[in-house]
């Protein structure tokens, strides 16, 4: 370190030593041998910390205070007002045939997307004997139709009928179906490349 | 910061009109302060105090708690307020221009705060900054050196020359009224 950057460390050291509240006589015995060149600095330093604040105007605090609470309570009128005006441009809305119609329509799909959703979601898991397993099945039939590819289809054609059959199993076992339909039903579906047996 | 002025932060920051004025007392002499050594016009700073607190109502939402200490974020503001209206300090070619008071102060006198302001004049535009903020607004030098945008060694150099002239200068004034 080069001696006047050691010094300047040193008079930073005793400037933070000062702000804690330490005299400059006591902060020199820590620096000896510095003690001739940090004196004066420090006395400077010390007269600068102990010169007393500013007394700000008492009529500026007060105009200051009185600008800052007009200033408030104009921001809390305007966001009332804010308030104010939404709420009657949302009734408005509604009274007007125009914005009642449109909030109508969007409540109408609303509903449909969430009895269409809960509808697909249970045939889904629906089994051979419930009302919604024909809706299952058109489901995947209609996902077959969207591919293309010949290869893909048949791939997706084989794993359809061994779900299916894997369905009809699952029904036998928890006996919602007749066990004779079930079996006449397999025995009538096309055979796919490995029957019971996952593509 | 202790636990009512956190609390008073808080309650200004739901929009409480009683403690920002609350707030507007605590720091209404600290913000008066740091205008006042950097701004020549005092009808500048009293209108730059009352300005702060204005644009605190606007910027509290964005202060957080756990962040930086209040007054440091007060300071923060007001130096941004500084660069907007520009007004940063004068140099000393400027302040020397003025009319000035005798620096009514000797090597061991107290001085007040006129006279303080007259002295930081002679100080160049970084030094005095730094002067401000180490020994009047008790700031770290770690602080001061992202408040002048210079390395830590830089500041500390510059530092202990401010504190050198100001010395020469407060020793000259000294001498001339002596004799």
């Amino acid at each position: 370190m080069k001696p006047e950057r050691d010094f300047a460390l040193i008079l930073d050291e005793s400037l933070d030593a000062l702000q804690s509240g330490k005299s400059p006589e006591s902060i020199l015995n820590y620096y000896p041998d510095k003690a001739e060149k940090l004196a004066p600095l420090l006395k400077t330093a010390a007269i600068i910390a102990h010169t007393p604040n500013p007394a700000p105007p008492k009529d500026a605090a007060i105009a200051s205070k009185a600008r800052l609470m007009n200033m408030l309570a104009e921001q809390k009128k305007d966001s009332q007002r804010q308030k104010a005006m939404v709420i009657d441009e949302l009734g408005a809305g509604l009274h007007k045939g125009h914005g009642r119609c449109i909030i109508i329509f969007v409540f109408i799909l609303a509903v449909i997307f969430i009895i269409l959703s809960s509808l697909f979601v249970t045939a889904a898991e629906s089994l051979p004997g419930s009302p919604f397993y024909p809706l299952k099945l058109a489901m995947q039939d209609f996902r077959l139709l969207l591919i293309l590819n010949p290869i893909e289809k048949q791939r997706r054609q084989d794993f359809i009928l061994w779900m299916r059959q894997q369905d009809l199993l699952t029904a036998i076992e928890q006996e919602r179906i007749p066990e004779a339909d079930a079996q006449a039903t397999l025995t009538a579906m096309p055979t796919p490349i490995q029957i019971l047996t996952p593509p | 910061m202790n636990f009512e002025e956190v609390n008073l932060i808080r309650r200004a920051k739901n929009g409480d009109a009683l403690a920002f004025a609350r707030l507007h007392d605590i720091y209404y002499p600290i913000v008066y302060r740091f205008f006042y050594y950097r701004v020549d016009d005092m009808e500048s700073v009293e209108t730059l105090s009352s300005d702060l607190f204005l644009r605190v109502t606007e910027e509290l939402g964005f202060y957080k708690l756990r962040g930086i200490p209040f007054k440091d974020w007060l300071y923060t503001l007001s130096m941004d307020l500084l660069m907007e209206r520009s007004l940063v300090p004068r140099r000393r070619s400027q302040a020397k221009k003025q009319a000035t008071p005798t620096l009514e102060t000797k090597a061991s006198s107290p001085m007040d705060a006129v006279s303080l302001k007259h002295l930081l004049s002679f100080l160049h535009q970084d030094e005095r900054e730094l002067v401000i903020s180490r020994l009047i607004e008790e700031r770290s030098s770690h602080i001061a050196a992202q408040d002048i945008n210079r390395s830590i060694r830089n500041t500390r150099l510059r530092q202990r020359l401010a504190l050198s002239k100001l010395n020469q200068i407060i020793q000259q004034e000294g001498a001339t009224d002596e004799a």
